[in-house]
């Protein structure tokens, strides 16, 4: 931070030393009035001319010391091209054209994507939601939620905690989902599952196992 | 991909798809940002122009250049949230430095066409800043943290086995909940369910200490290249295309404590946290338009297109768990379920376009600088915050991630609504000493009349323009109104925090003419 600041008091300094166009008069204000500058345009006009009258003179001279210079013109001329070497009439492409040429060996790494999971929130509990979310990612079967018929619960008074969780119902026309409940059930689509409570994770080779919970 | 992506977007309305809808506001609802000159007048620049802020808000503005200029900016500025979360207050500040408006701007006249003139700029600003802290505790006997884990995974239909996995499809909530035991299944009835140990304590009718803590840094800052078209000072016309970038970083830590005195309940505490960082640019365009029906009157239209932005998100999540009955405690970090690196996602968002109108009325439109004595200005903004969009930039999303960006979409929609953004501020000059004042409101975007959120700017400065330079100093003081949901849960009443914020903002203008 220090550095910024270091570097915008020289700037800074340095523009209000350099600004001797302006300096004895007011500064122009361009919200209210813009004054027009056409010297300043005749100047500009005056060198491009200058520019556009001396321009062949520079290609000459640079194509004194680099020969592509010229044959920058010549588009059409394939033994031309600016860059190939070639002086004689050979058909060597060089191993810039060569696209199977390396001049190393290449080694391939063993690659391990990232995990790309979204950071995700259960949407179903956004008031605001109609439609139907797609409760099982495994199976793609979706699940008809019910968006919470009202309300927050913004305070501990009077408030008792119901295990059947009835703000929500579930939709009456999807009653063949085995997850169209409002508990939360443990139905994993695979027959796979490990319905323990003290699961230790599974025996495959990128499992990740769990610690004994004992104390 | 992207090409096409953007192609049909902008002739079909955005029809692209993020992350969590929470997203679409940081990267849309914030006031506008300039020079100290424009935020010392609300942030209006809609038609009035001959400030550098113009490229960022109607580029026509720039038009009225016909000189050069360079600018730099910077600011300082120092946020209060005051929370309230279950009856309970907190208060939180932070500090930080911030940058405005800057860059170069070149305006030249034509010799050939009388009238005629024509800017362009290069300019640098930060639109966002994101810097803020949050932190707010209270007592809840309602709902736990846990039990979005607990939903989660109960409703996924993965097994045990198939979350923790080195490559887990749930790597940063359920895999650590289940790993740490701070969810587990247990046989109720006969019929194995998904439950939180810190629901033990709720279903004894206790309470559970929940604290929170949010540190947010980064903002989002904009190159632009513009180019604005005055004919005889009756009409003016600008486009300005701006690469955005975000830089944003967001280290979350929750506490969840057992507040009884039993000691085999089998809950004690947790502690989650959830660090991510969220890069990437993309390139956004404004159009404007300036009439002058007669001298001192500027009425101005100005379109910003939706912005692309193309975003890589890092993320790693930490949970420490320990229980009781029997005692046990367990840490784990969401890497174990990521192959040991943090999960890294690609996604593309589109915020919101939006549509400017704007007057202002310029006393003293003169050449000699002494006589030129006040205006004041106005502007009217939509912002279609419905319209934000999402869409998954994976190589290989899975079904499952498909459908939630395109659900997500729809909650976007659904959450949120179209506002009106008002911005009015004015100037009186006195020689080279000039005084300003500004007011700016920013509207609701939350369709559901439960959550009160708005943005309010009082702002006040001070400018000196002598001997070819100018320097201006303004202070910004905004109040802001939000909700701040620590978890989401779908078969519960959810519960937020309200949060107040106060923030000053001192904001320091130099520039040079040349």
């Amino acid at each position: 931070m220090r550095t910024k600041i270091l570097l915008l008091a020289l700037t800074v300094a340095a523009f209000s030393s350099c600004s001797t166009t302006n300096k004895n008069t007011q500064t122009t204000d361009d919200v209210y009035y813009s004054p027009v500058n056409h010297i300043e345009e005749r100047q500009n006009n005056a060198r491009e001319n200058v520019r556009e009258n001396t321009r062949p003179d520079y290609e000459i001279s640079m194509g004194i010391y680099d020969h592509r210079w010229r044959d920058f013109d010549n588009d059409y001329d394939y033994n031309k091209s600016p860059y190939h070497y070639c002086n004689c009439n050979c058909n060597n492409y060089g191993y810039y054209y060569n696209p199977s040429y390396h001049p190393w060996p290449v080694y391939m790494a063993n690659f391990i994507p990232a995990n790309s999971t979204p950071r995700k929130v259960n949407l179903n509990a956004y008031r605001g939601f109609h439609n139907i979310y797609s409760g099982d990612p495994k199976s793609g079967t979706s699940i008809n939620w019910v968006k919470p018929s009202n309300a927050y619960n913004n305070s501990n008074t009077n408030h008792v905690r119901n295990e059947s969780r009835q703000i929500i119902t579930p939709s009456a026309n999807n009653n063949n989902n085995s997850n169209n409940n409002n508990t939360r059930t443990y139905t994993p689509s695979s027959s796979s599952s490990n319905n323990s409570g003290n699961s230790s994770g599974s025996n495959n080779s990128n499992s990740v196992t769990r610690p004994k919970r004992g104390g | 991909m992207k090409k096409y992506i953007l192609v049909v977007s902008l002739f079909s309305g955005s029809a692209i798809y993020a992350q969590v809808p929470e997203d679409a506001l940081r990267y849309s609802f914030f006031p506008q940002n300039g020079t100290a000159r424009n935020q010392a007048i609300g942030g209006a620049m809609g038609s009035l122009g001959g400030d550098i802020t113009a490229p960022y808000v109607n580029p026509a503005g720039l038009g009225f250049y016909k000189t050069k200029e360079i600018v730099f900016s910077a600011g300082f500025l120092l946020n209060e949230n005051k929370t309230t979360f279950r009856d309970n207050n907190s208060i939180k500040t932070n500090a930080g430095f911030t940058i405005g408006t800057g860059g170069l701007i070149f305006g030249f006249s034509s010799t050939k066409k009388q009238g005629i003139s024509n800017a362009i700029s290069f300019t640098i600003t930060q639109t966002a800043n994101f810097n803020n802290h949050i932190q707010y505790k209270g007592l809840n006997n309602y709902s736990s943290f846990s039990e979005q884990f607990a939903e989660e995974f109960a409703k996924s239909g993965y097994s045990i086995n198939e979350v923790l996995s080195t490559n887990s499809p749930l790597p940063f909530s359920s895999a650590p909940a289940l790993f740490t035991y701070l969810i587990d299944t247990v046989k109720i009835n006969g019929v194995y369910q998904v439950k939180a140990a810190p629901e033990y304590i709720l279903d004894a009718g206790q309470a559970l200490r929940q604290e929170m803590d949010q540190r947010t840094k980064g903002g989002i800052h904009e190159l632009s290249m513009s180019f604005a078209h005055n004919r005889k000072d009756k009409w003016l016309y600008g486009l300005s295309i701006s690469i955005p970038y975000i830089n944003y970083s967001n280290l979350t830590n929750f506490k969840e404590s057992d507040t009884s005195s039993n000691t085999s309940n089998y809950f004690n505490h947790f502690e989650y946290t959830d660090d991510y960082k969220t890069t990437g640019s993309g390139f956004i365009a404004r159009l404007g338009v300036i009439y002058r029906p007669v001298d001192y009157i500027r009425l101005g239209l100005a379109v910003h297109t939706p912005t692309w932005m193309f975003l890589t998100e890092k993320r790693t999540t930490t949970l420490s768990t320990q229980l009781e009955n029997p005692v046990a405690s367990f840490n784990t970090s969401s890497a174990t379920f990521t192959n040991n690196e943090p999960g890294e996602n690609k996604y593309t968002q589109v915020t919101p376009m939006k549509v400017m109108l704007s007057a202002s009325y310029v006393f003293r439109e003169v050449s000699d600088v002494k006589k030129q004595r006040a205006f004041i200005t106005a502007d009217v903004e939509y912002v279609h915050y419905k319209g934000f969009r999402f869409t998954n930039d994976n190589k290989n999303p899975t079904a499952n991630d498909k459908a939630y960006y395109s659900a997500l979409n729809n909650v976007v929609k659904a959450e949120y609504k179209g506002a009106f953004n008002y911005r009015v501020g004015g100037e009186l000059k006195f020689n080279t000493i000039m005084a300003r004042l500004g007011f700016a409101w920013y509207g609701n975007p939350y369709k559901d009349a439960a959550f009160k959120a708005s943005k309010m700017l009082l702002s006040g400065g001070l400018g000196y323009r002598n001997k070819g330079m100018f320097i201006d100093l303004t202070y910004v003081h905004s109040i802001s109104k939000d909700v701040n949901f620590p978890y989401r849960l779908a078969d519960r009443a959810n519960t937020f925090a309200t949060v107040k914020q106060q923030k000053g903002n001192v904001m320091l203008t130099v520039g040079f003419k040349f």
